[in-house]
Order: structure tokens, then C-alpha cells, then sequence
């Protein structure tokens, strides 16, 4: 007889560990809210899960949900195309012939650091309050992030590599897409992790400013009839839709790379 | 045996009134760091004959790397010039190849894509890039990898993959920068007669930079050593032998050789060691 006691094998894995605690904290946390004591501020503030939960359901079933993050989502998905195609193709122009990168990298550097929010009224002024508009906004926030991505990835392209390349008589399209787009993909995916909640952010903002439709839209209508509610229910429902597109984004680029 | 056979071909010899494949004319290059120039080599003069297979050996950090460097057209002398089969190099030198210390196989692409790498940027047709890069990667016996990714092959194999690479395009001249100073003895061996036998078989002429005496007198017909930094020609030792000499007998032969060119050596390196 073995000597080892047969424990019942009760074997949880480390992932799915994770995610129970996860989703028990998530539960904490909504258990607290609902069961807060009355007399505080709560209920007219940040309202209760369950009725949160009731807005949302409503709100999916009359379409206003759906039309209002197709709104949002179409000028986050646009905005982050063509702000990432314009970045990434300067960010590798700039990075792959360095005098122009000496030239325009100060002045980039500048602008990043501006508050883009605060020229939202200028953006209006400029080109009205239309889905364009939006789009564009969207595009000039994370532009920078995939300029400064390939900028970065391009010129640290080890020396040994260009050699290579050079040696074998390669002219610049073909070193720019045979070395510098796959040696920067590390430094996209990284730039997309920071651009797509940032894409959210610039998306919101400048519905909450001047829209007449979208969840930032949503967010400020209800806020201004003081419909505690409705508010957290468009923001809960916001947070859910930035998160799952910034994980499966992430998630589908990062199965093109080569170093998983 | 195929190494003497094509060793007494007399592949060596120049052709009167042929220019030397390489040529360095009192080639001199400083380098300047923090604003204090230090010259690396000085008034190098060398030339190269086709099919010649050259050591070259100094001491570490004497300018051996900057010369192959000139040689490959990556960086430019501050005065003299390199001469490529007569003709002053201007920009990177397109006929060379060029293993470097650093295997650079990219770590993206699979074994076989880094080794089609120079025929795809040569434009050759997919098909004739793929058959010639297998071709290549089986006789440097790594054709089970071809679909491995760098990262998942050993040292060793990683410098074979890049010498593959190195000679996929049938470069007449190689540069080596101590290619198989990373790989163990067994391995070493291996590729040192591999590498003999491909010199010999495609007639290529070959700069070979090693800190192996043993390997220079193994592989070389022509032995140039260089004092400690800057870089000058301290000897230049002309070693093909006799071809009834079995050249892998010519290390225990020659132990008179490997007695002055390790003297030599060491003479520099103390006087490094004394500065
Ligand atoms: N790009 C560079 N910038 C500044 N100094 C350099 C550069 N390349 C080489 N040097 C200097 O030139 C000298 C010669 O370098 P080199 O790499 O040619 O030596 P080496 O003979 O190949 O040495 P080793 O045998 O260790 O590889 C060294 O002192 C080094 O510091
Ligand atoms: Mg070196």
C-alpha cells in the first residue's frame, strides 16, 4: 500500500486561478455598491448595479446602445487607421533617413506633449462638429504614438542588420520592408496598447464637447438631467467596449509576431 | 583527396597584368570618441591575390575587424584606398561576402528565409532562391532546420545558417571576421575543413581574421600579422606548402611556424601590456 495519502486531485490552474480572483473582486466590489447603506449619497450619484445593469438591457433593446457605439467605434476605428498609417509612415520615414529625423523630432516631441483636449473648441472651429471632425481628432491623439513607435524602432535597427542588407546591394524600399517594418513590429504593438485607450479618451471628449451622437453624447445627456443611471450605465458600457476592442486587437496582432 | 587536387590547380596565381581582387593602399583610419581621435589602423598597404586564402592575426582590439570593415565598403579610409579588382570602392562592395562576429540572422524570418535573404534582394525567382538555399543549408548540414526560427537553433548552427547565407549568393571573396570563435573544438574542426573544402572546390579568395594560430596555419596560404593598435604589417608570412604535404598534417609539421608566430604575438601583447 502507498504510503502517500490519495488526496482528492483538486487541480486548479494558475489562469483560471487568476481569473476567479479577478471576477470575485469584480463581485466585492459590486456586492459593496448595491448594499450600501441608503441613507448615503449612493443612490443619487452613482446609482446601483441592478438598475445600472436594468438601463443597460433597455438600452440594448430600443437600439440607442448599438447606434451610439457605432458612432464611437467608427471614429476610434477610423481615427486609430488613419492616425496609425500617417504615424507609422512618417515615424519610419523620419527614423529610416536621419537628417529628416533630426530635423522634425523636436518639434513632434512638442506637440505629443500638448493637451490635445484643449484645442477640441479650435478642431471645432476649424471643421465643424460632423464625424470627420471626430475622426481627425482621434487620428491627431494617437498619431504621435505610432510616429514615435517607428521613429524609435527604425533607428535602433542594430548596425549588423543594415550592413547585411546594404552588402547584398538592397536600395530603401527594400531594406525599409525587408528589416525595418518587421525590427519595429515590437515597438507597434506596444504603440497600439497605449493608442487604442487613448483613442477612447479622444473619441469621448470631444462627444461630450460637441456631438450629437455617441456614447460621449450619451454620457453627457445624462449626466446633464442628473440621471445618475444612465451615466454610469453609458460608462460601464464604454469601459467593456474599449477593453474588449484593445484586447483582441492586441491579441491579433500579437499572433503575426514571430517571438510569442 | 579533393582538397589537394584542387590545392595544386594553381588557382592561386595571379595572372600577369590582373589586379589584385583587394587591394589597401596606405589605407589609415582614426576613430574619434569624445572628441580625442584614435587612429585604429595606419598606412595599411596590402594586396590581395584571386584565390588566396590570408589570416589575419593581432591582438584584440588592434584594428583586424576595421580592415575587413574597409575591405566590405561599410566604412571609408581617412586617407588611402581600398581598390577592388583596380577600381577605387566607393559605397558598400556588392562582391564580397561577409560573415561578420555577429551571426545577424534576423529572428523573424526562418533559417531558409535568412538564406534566401541576399538572393531575394537580388531579385533571383522564388523558385531558384528556394532550391539554392536548401542546396546551401545541406551542405552546411542544417537542411532538417530550414523551418526552425534562429532562436531555436544552437550557436554553432547559427553560424553555419549565416555562412550559408554568406556563400548562397557565390560571392568570389569572403571576409570572416572569427567565424567560428564561438563554437566548441569538435564543431570547429568541422567547419574548418567544410570551409577549406568550399574555398578550394569554388575557387574563392578569403580574408580570414582568427586568434587561432592553429586555424592560420590549418587553413591559410598566407599569414599577415598586425602589432597592437594602430594596426601596422608586422610580418607577412607566405605558407603554401608543398601540395604533397597533406595540409591537415601541417599543424604537428609545423611547429617552427606556430613557434615564431606565437612569439610575435606575444612580443605585441606585452608591449600593449606595458603602455
Ligand atoms: N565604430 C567605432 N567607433 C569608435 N571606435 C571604434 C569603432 N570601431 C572600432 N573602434 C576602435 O578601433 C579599434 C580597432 O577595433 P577593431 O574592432 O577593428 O579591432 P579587432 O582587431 O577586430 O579586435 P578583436 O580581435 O577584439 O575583434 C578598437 O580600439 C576600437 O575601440
Ligand atoms: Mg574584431
Amino acid at each position: 500500500m502507498s504510503a502517500i495519502v490519495a488526496s482528492p486531485s483538486f487541480h486548479v490552474s494558475p489562469s483560471l486561478r487568476l481569473g476567479i480572483g479577478r471576477f470575485l473582486l469584480l463581485a466585492a466590489v459590486l456586492a459593496v455598491w448595491q448594499f450600501a447603506p441608503a441613507y448615503t449619497l449612493i443612490d443619487s450619484l452613482i446609482s446601483r448595479p441592478t438598475l445600472v445593469a436594468e438601463r443597460i438591457f433597455q438600452w440594448i433593446a430600443n437600439g440607442l446602445l448599438i447606434r451610439e457605439s457605432i458612432a464611437t467605434l467608427s471614429s476610434v476605428i477610423f481615427g486609430l487607421f488613419f492616425g496609425g498609417v500617417a504615424g507609422s509612415f512618417l515615424g519610419l520615414v523620419a527614423g529610416f533617413w536621419r537628417p529628416v529625423g533630426a530635423i522634425v523630432e523636436p518639434w513632434l516631441t512638442g506637440l505629443f506633449a500638448l493637451p490635445k483636449s484643449a484645442f477640441i473648441p479650435l478642431f471645432i472651429l476649424w471643421f465643424g462638429i460632423s464625424g470627420r471632425q471626430h475622426v481627425l481628432f482621434v487620428a491627431t491623439v494617437v498619431f504621435f504614438f505610432f510616429f514615435f513607435a517607428m521613429f524609435n524602432g527604425a533607428r535602433n535597427v542594430p548596425a549588423s542588420w543594415r550592413n547585411l542588407l546594404a552588402l547584398s546591394g538592397a536600395n530603401a524600399f527594400q531594406s525599409i520592408r525587408i528589416l525595418y517594418i518587421p525590427a519595429s513590429f515590437g515597438w507597434l504593438l506596444a504603440a497600439m496598447r497605449l493608442a487604442i485607450p487613448h483613442a477612447f479618451v479622444a473619441a469621448i471628449s470631444i462627444e461630450v464637447i460637441a456631438s450629437r451622437d455617441g456614447l460621449g453624447h450619451l454620457v453627457k445627456t445624462s449626466s446633464a438631467v442628473l440621471d445618475a443611471t444612465g451615466t454610469v450605465a453609458a460608462v460601464a458600457w464604454l469601459v467593456a467596449l474599449s477593453t474588449t476592442l484593445g484586447a483582441t486587437s492586441i491579441k491579433l496582432a500579437e499572433s503575426a509576431r514571430w517571438n510569442k | 583527396m579533393n582538397i589537394q587536387a584542387s590545392h595544386s590547380t594553381g588557382v592561386f596565381d595571379v595572372e600577369p597584368g590582373r589586379a589584385p581582387v583587394l587591394s589597401f593602399q596606405g589605407v589609415s583610419k582614426s576613430f574619434s570618441h569624445e572628441n580625442r581621435s584614435t587612429p585604429a589602423i595606419e598606412t595599411i598597404n596590402l594586396d590581395i591575390a584571386r584565390g588566396e586564402f590570408v589570416a589575419f592575426l593581432g591582438p584584440s582590439g588592434c584594428g583586424k575587424t576595421t580592415l575587413l570593415n574597409l575591405a566590405a565598403g561599410l566604412i571609408k579610409p581617412d586617407n588611402g584606398a581600398v581598390l577592388r579588382d583596380g577600381e577605387p570602392l566607393r559605397g558598400p562592395n556588392t562582391r564580397v561576402g561577409y560573415l561578420t562576429q555577429s551571426d545577424a540572422l534576423l529572428p523573424w524570418r526562418t533559417v531558409i528565409a535568412n538564406v534566401t535573404l541576399p538572393l531575394e534582394i537580388r531579385r533571383i525567382p522564388r523558385v531558384e532562391r528556394q532550391a539554392r538555399a536548401m542546396a546551401m543549408l545541406e551542405r552546411v548540414g542544417l537542411g532538417a532546420f530550414a523551418r526552425h526560427l534562429p532562436g531555436q537553433l544552437s550557436g554553432g548552427m547559427r553560424k553555419r545558417a549565416a555562412l550559408a547565407r554568406t556563400l548562397v549568393y557565390d560571392p568570389k571573396t569572403l571576409l570572416l571576421d572569427e567565424p567560428f570563435s564561438a563554437l566548441d573544438a569538435q564543431a570547429r574542426l568541422a567547419m574548418q575543413r567544410q570551409l577549406r573544402e568550399l574555398v578550394d572546390e569554388l575557387g574563392l579568395t578569403v580574408l580570414l581574421v582568427t586568434h587561432d594560430l592553429n586555424e592560420a596555419i590549418a587553413l591559410a596560404d598566407r599569414i599577415v600579422v598586425f602589432s597592437k593598435r594602430p594596426a601596422r604589417v608586422l610580418e607577412d608570412i607566405d605558407i603554401r606548402h608543398d601540395p604533397s604535404i597533406l595540409r591537415q598534417r601541417r599543424t604537428s609539421l609545423d611547429g617552427s611556424l606556430h613557434d615564431r608566430l606565437w612569439s610575435l604575438l606575444e612580443n605585441e601583447l606585452e608591449a600593449g601590456a606595458l603602455r
